[in-house]
């Protein structure tokens, strides 16, 4: 297979809201566990007990070990490529009905409530995504109401 | 020196080391608060420079804590995890900037209304506390039948009430067994990473991977920022809207007198009451994250002072973690055989001048960085570190905390907690802060019950 064709068939799952090759989870797990233990027992065994007291030895263990997970962090993140796209724009309308629908969550009542609430409508306004909460119709819409 | 000069430096100190730490995930606050301040004390600063560096370094820990809990979704630390629900929904609908703003907002005024109400309290009003002390499992119970009533799972989180305090109490029976103590954070950093850990077990499983396989990597959007403010400090009252500097204000004024409940469980509490009551669920995200992480700040402030200003020993939860070393840093402080320590060497005048010192510093220095790089931020995590990073991380922070409470059993436990509750969370809409409630409560529950 050529790196296109492997591309094309790959597959991804999506863990807490974000895509992942599970290969790639795989590794980074193991990486990320191995290094903050190996972390934490240096600093158990090796470093702390000569130049700490000894009730702080425990402690001080657990900051090495979290150095541990953040190398482990910056390992992984040379390693492989994130997966998602970003695209630096405000989400469409039906983009965020469609989110809403995965969250299982109630578009009309959201919309409702801005339309309800000027104190929110105009933050919204003001941080320049109104519009992807309120549709172009239903603004319309509303106007005529008002006419 | 002066002491009020070595106070500043102190202060400003802590608020700069803490700004940076508040960035790492998963940083526990004992294990980072108790060190540092020990090694002030036993340097042999001053008992006010001691205390202006732990308020400094506690309020910038807490304002920064925001900054991985809303970007990454990955916790800041143990009182960011009930977070985690509302901030994950900001970053999907491409938000996380707002959901950051709006934390760091509460979070500053929350610790400004608790240090002067919480000496206030500490002062005169110490019945109180032993009340609700005496009743904190009855009162979990109720808010986890109320929060459960407004959640996604409604009965169904109700029903689960019982059987899931059967189900916790059993795993911790079985730690108790073993290893001679209860556990707590090894609960808690269960019921944060349940989601996570049922979506890595869909993953593995045959039939369950098909739920969430995808064709094509997310597409991530992400609004463009509009700074609300002109320069480089902004005014935090325009950050949130009335009502939810109103609910800021209330919920940490509350939880300023509660200081012997636990700060995950309060900050859970509070911002389940409080988003239970508005429709929609951008506002009951945006207004929840702000009154969660004011009331972070102002339980860590209040549990600390309270014990502290009116009885000199650690009688609460943040006290016999965080903040023990302002007790008890033997040989500079010590609270038995004789009592020498903050409480016999600080006027409660004294503890509001440095308390303000530190807050006030720290305010200088975390609030504004947080505020103006929150977006640039987000972009630089979204472009540059993958998801399987991330997540990563996340698991092996949680397994070594779990580790370090209570070794191989506390892993187990966690690990334990994540696949019932997880599953909860995914398939019946039970929420993490529903969950929390029951965790607090669960100890009552079954005792009543059953009389364990």
């Amino acid at each position: 297979m050529t790196e296109q064709e492997q591309k094309r068939s790959q597959t991804y799952v999506e863990i807490i809201g974000d895509t992942v090759v599970g290969k790639h989870l795989i590794v980074t797990i193991f990486i990320s566990v191995v290094l903050s233990f190996v972390g934490f027992f240096t600093g158990r065994e090796f470093i702390f007990p000569r130049i700490a007291p000894e009730e702080m030895i425990q402690s001080y263990s657990l900051l090495s070990g979290i150095a541990g997970s953040v190398t482990g962090l910056l390992i992984n993140t040379f390693l492989f490529k994130p997966k998602r796209t970003l695209n630096e724009t405000v989400s469409t309308n039906n983009e965020l009905s469609e989110i809403y629908e995965k969250l299982q969550l109630d578009m009309e009542e959201e919309r409702a409530s801005i339309l309800n609430d000027p104190v929110t409508a105009r933050e919204m306004k003001e941080q320049g995504f109104y519009d992807m909460f309120i549709s172009d119709e239903k603004k319309e819409h509303d106007e005529k109401k008002k006419k | 020196m002066d002491v009020l000069l070595i106070s500043i430096l102190l202060a400003v100190l802590g608020g700069i080391i803490f700004t940076a730490i508040g960035l790492i995930s998963g940083s526990d606050e004992t294990a980072v608060l108790v060190p540092a301040t020990l090694i002030v004390v036993l340097l042999g600063a001053p008992p006010e420079a001691v205390f202006a560096f732990f308020m400094a370094a506690v309020l910038s820990k807490h304002l920064t804590h925001a900054i991985p809990t809303a970007l990454m979704g990955v916790p800041g630390d143990t009182t960011a995890t009930p977070m985690l629900d509302h901030a994950n929904f900001m970053r999907r609908i491409g938000l996380p900037h707002i959901a950051l703003r709006k934390m760091i907002s509460g979070g500053i005024i929350g610790a400004f209304i608790a240090l002067p109400v919480s000496l206030v309290f500490a002062v005169f009003l110490s019945r109180f506390g032993e009340f609700f002390q005496e009743n904190a499992g009855i009162i979990f119970t109720l808010a986890a039948v109320l929060i459960g009533y407004f959640s996604k799972g409604r009965w169904a989180s109700i029903i689960l009430i019982i059987p899931l305090a059967l189900v916790i109490q059993g795993l911790n029976l079985v730690s108790t067994t073993i290893l001679g103590t209860g556990l707590s954070i090894s609960f808690f950093l269960g019921i944060a990473i349940g989601p996570m850990f049922t979506d890595i077990l869909l993953a593995s499983s045959g039939s369950g991977r098909l739920m969430i396989e995808r064709r094509q990597p997310n597409e991530y959007k992400l609004a463009p920022e509009r700074k609300s403010w002109t320069g480089y400090f902004p005014n935090p009252f325009k950050v949130l809207t009335k009502k939810q500097t109103a609910a800021v204000g209330g919920t940490s004024f509350l939880s300023s007198l509660t200081f012997a409940l636990s700060p995950v469980g309060m900050t859970a509490l509070m911002g389940e009451l409080v988003g239970s009551r508005v429709k929609g669920q951008y506002k009951k995200s945006t207004t929840s994250l702000s009154t969660m992480n004011g009331v972070t700040e102002s339980t860590y402030i209040a549990e600390t002072i309270i014990p502290l200003v009116a009885f000199g020993i650690p009688l609460s939860p943040v006290a016999i973690g965080p903040a023990q070393a302002l007790f008890n840093a033997p040989p500079v402080f010590t609270t038995e055989p004789e009592m020498h320590n903050l409480h016999t060497l600080m006027e409660p005048m004294d503890f509001l001048l440095y308390g303000l010192i530190g807050i006030v510093i720290a305010a200088i220095i975390a609030y504004p960085f947080s505020m103006n790089f929150a977006r640039k931020a987000t972009v630089l995590v979204l472009k540059h570190i993958n998801q399987e990073a991330i997540i990563a991380m996340f698991i092996g922070i949680v397994t070594l905390l779990a580790f370090y409470e209570g070794g191989l059993v506390s892993v187990t436990v966690t690990f334990a907690m994540a696949m019932v509750g997880g599953l909860l969370n995914r398939f019946l809409g039970v929420g993490i802060g529903v969950q929390f409630m029951i965790f607090y409560g669960s100890g009552w529950i079954v005792t009543t019950l059953l009389g364990m």
